[in-house]
């Protein structure tokens, strides 16, 4: 493949080598479906409670592939857009798949809450960036990052001024100063329009977040990954790597 | 002070439970509500739309739908949309998917609805070319020629039975990647990346993409560098889609929902964050 | 008829596998497994409707002899992966080796692909897209400063990911800035995560208050 990218007269052996390839693949589907219905098949030889899971399998398999092949006979094409066989994709396939993936949401809003701890600045930094980015991708979002921000602030400016009270001297001055710069920032926002201001800013700042910093991460973690699979590859095609084989 | 600590302490260890409960009710309420709220249309959005606006009637756009059902509250309002403007705009379509056979269903379901709503008539207006895997050699194996790859469509006729085909592949009567003024790719795993590194690297295709908001930061990096026109991320992409479009769609409606969760999350992670300052402040 | 009995099964699906909040039960299980039935029966009825037959119709139909017999070629060749099937193992159990050849064959061209693709498609068009001219006519002040945190930024993340020894001096303030921007990046991608989690909920919600309960339309 790299040969024929180099030399167009290759072109031919290209079309017809990721022809082959595709024809390979299309068999490749099929690889695996038969140890998972024998595994279960063997389940329900054995019996117990479990097994009606395994009826429940075996039986929507074949109901699927028996209606999918009627169809195919019926329609000319089980895919079709007439063909009653994407009954079976629309009310029985689809909810299921989506839903397990929207399970995910329920798990991320309880994870977030439970183990999503700014305890170091790198951690602090992510939870900063992750506030923008899901805050400046909605409506009103902007509005609320301001309120968050004043809580955010507030609270930080509180806890400097109430850790001040523990020290004395130095300690206890730049406590009380970055306290009340903390909680000074937020005067400026006492003016509705300056706030406004800020909260219409949110969303372009977003934009800018993934534009500029999030770009720039993404590529030099790609280019990272991809020279480290350019190896990879190197070391399939001469043959070191060959774990593919087994 | 040591009451309020002591509160906040308990806040932590809400049950997962109850948090499962307010996210349910924070994504259904504005639902039930309908409310729809305005919100400013990202840049990339917009490029994309304007690539497709900029399309003439006759033109051609291939669209991948690399996407399952586990990805289409994202992906299939883009599709909706996109086809929309499309064939409002009188521009040929073609539908493929190189990914799995869900894409495929997707792809039919959401363009045998669009099609019905702008009376467009298969084979002469648009084609479904189906689903053949392989993912990159699918790519290039197209390159020469669309028939190498897809010797039939979906419906299992072969490619050059149809009139939209003698229509689009030009004088030499051959379909390739030449024919093609726009690829839409709507995409849910890393596989699309090879769309825009061999098909707009190699053949030069114009591109824009629409992605699962998983997926959408590595796509920055293509945005930026201007190998695709456009990007659409996850349903708030969709949504601005719409808006550009000027139609209440799925996506619009979904993004209220989308905020009274997004605010429940960062409120949780303050809470728990609060509550684990408060438990080492006492001890 | 057909529509409303969908829906009402599709209704009962989405809430069976919401179950699962609740812990494993059987009822989630054993939806579970007809999803895993079902899945499988697609997957062969697609190899077979979508890459098998066409190829195959092809094969039979087509009147140049080369592309017949190229076709056929594939075909054995894909016939050969199927000796990787467990049911070999009662028909002709020593010949999985067999498969070891068009396997090798397609992780061949698939590689080929990958190299050739990430340096002519991403390595280089995105480096040049990196190093942009600082001062076009009429950058503004933003999109000078954006294009130096870029280039600042590609490097460093690059660095930070690559070496892992000890630093000191100029190398960790390089590490650092890596770190920052990395952490940024992490934080975008968390943030983007949620929202298709958040999104993927409101399309099952959204199915059963509107197509189910017919709250809304």
């Amino acid at each position: 493949m790299i040969l024929m990218f180099f030399m167009p007269q290759f072109a031919n052996a290209e079309s017809l080598a990721t022809r082959w390839t595709t024809i390979v693949w299309g068999f490749a589907l099929l690889l695996g479906i038969d140890s998972l219905i024998l595994g279960h098949l063997r389940k329900i030889r054995k019996g117990g409670a479990q097994s009606i899971h395994s009826w429940g399998l075996i039986i929507a398999f074949f109901a699927t592939l028996l209606w999918g092949f009627f169809a195919w006979w019926k329609y000319g094409n089980p895919f079709a857009p007439q063909s009653s066989f994407l009954w079976m994709f629309r009310y029985v396939y689809l909810p299921l798949d989506a839903t397990m993936f929207a399970l995910l949401a329920f798990f991320i809003a309880s994870a977030a809450y439970r183990a999503f701890r700014a305890r170091s600045m790198e951690s602090t930094l992510l939870l900063i960036a992750a506030t923008i980015v899901m805050m400046g991708r909605v409506p009103l979002g902007g509005a609320v990052f301001v309120a968050f921000f004043v809580a955010f602030m507030l609270m930080i400016g509180t806890y400097m001024l109430y850790e001040s009270t523990r020290y004395t001297g130095f300690d206890r001055f730049i406590r009380i100063i970055i306290g009340l710069l903390f909680i000074g920032v937020l005067i400026p926002l006492m003016n509705p329009s300056y706030a406004k201001s800020f909260a219409n800013f949110i969303p372009g700042f977003a934009d800018w977040v993934m534009q500029v910093p999030n770009t720039a991460g993404q590529r030099g973690i790609a280019l990272g990954l991809l020279l480290g699979g350019i190896a990879f590859s190197l070391r399939v095609l001469f043959g070191i790597e060959r774990g593919y084989l087994r | 002070m040591n009451a309020a600590v002591r509160i906040l302490e308990q806040l932590g260890k809400l049950d997962r439970r109850l948090i499962y409960a307010l996210v349910f009710l924070a994504t259904a309420i504005p639902l039930i509500l309908n409310i729809k709220l305005p919100m400013p249309v990202s840049p990339e959005v917009k490029s994309a739309f304007e690539a497709v606006d900029r399309l003439k009637p006759g033109d051609v756009i291939l669209i991948s739908t690399d996407y399952g059902p586990s990805s289409a509250p994202e992906t299939q309002p883009m599709l909706e949309a996109i086809l929309s403007h499309a064939f409002k705009k009188n521009v040929k379509v073609l539908l493929m998917t190189h990914w799995r056979f869900e894409g495929l269903i997707m792809g039919i379901e959401g363009i045998d609805k669009v099609a019905k709503k702008y009376h467009k008539e298969y084979g002469k207006d648009y084609l479904v070319l189906g689903y053949r895997p392989g993912g990159t050699a699918v790519m290039i194996g197209m390159a020469e020629d669309f028939r190498n790859i897809f010797s039939t469509d979906n419906a299992g006729k072969p490619l050059d039975s149809y009139p939209i085909y003698k229509e689009i592949a030009g004088d030499d009567g051959v379909l390739n990647y030449k024919d093609i003024d726009l690829l839409v790719g709507l995409e849910a795993g890393s596989i699309g990346n090879f769309w825009i590194m061999i098909v707009n690297a190699r053949y030069k295709v114009p591109m824009i993409m629409g992605t699962t908001a998983v997926i959408t930061p590595e796509f920055f990096a293509f945005y930026q560098s201007g190998q695709i026109e456009g990007l659409l991320g996850g349903l708030k992409g969709a949504a601005d889609y719409e808006t550009l479009l000027g139609v209440v769609g799925f996506a619009s409606k979904g993004m209220v929902s989308q905020f009274s969760v997004h605010v429940l999350i960062i409120l949780l992670i303050l809470l728990g964050n609060l509550s684990d300052i408060a438990r080492r402040f006492r001890g | 008829m057909m529509e409303i009995l969908g829906i009402w099964i599709a209704a009962f699906l989405t809430l069976a596998i919401l179950s699962f909040l609740f812990g494993d039960n059987p009822v989630y299980k054993f939806v579970e497994h007809i999803f895993v039935g079902s899945s499988a029966a697609f997957g062969v009825l697609v190899a077979f409707n979508q890459a098998v037959w066409p190829f195959l119709q092809e094969g039979l139909t087509t009147t140049d002899t080369f592309l017949k017999v190229t076709t056929y070629i594939a075909m054995f060749m894909g016939v050969l992966t199927l000796f990787r099937l467990e049911i070999m193992n009662f028909i002709a159990p020593n010949l999985t080796w067999i498969s070891r050849f068009p396997i090798a064959f397609v992780t061949g061209v698939g590689t080929g692909i990958a190299i050739v693709t990430s340096i002519h498609g991403f390595i280089f068009p995105q480096t040049v897209a990196t190093f942009l001219p600082l001062f076009e006519n009429r950058a503004s002040a933003v999109e000078i400063a954006s294009n130096i945190i870029l280039v600042i930024g590609v490097l460093s993340s690059l660095y930070y990911f690559y070496f892992s020894m000890e630093q000191k001096g100029v190398l960790k303030g390089i590490t650092r800035t890596g770190m920052v921007i990395i952490m940024i990046t992490f934080g975008a991608a968390f943030g983007y995560t949620v929202m298709a989690r958040v999104s993927l909920l409101i399309g099952r919600i959204y199915f059963l208050i509107s197509d189910w309960l017919h709250l809304v339309r």
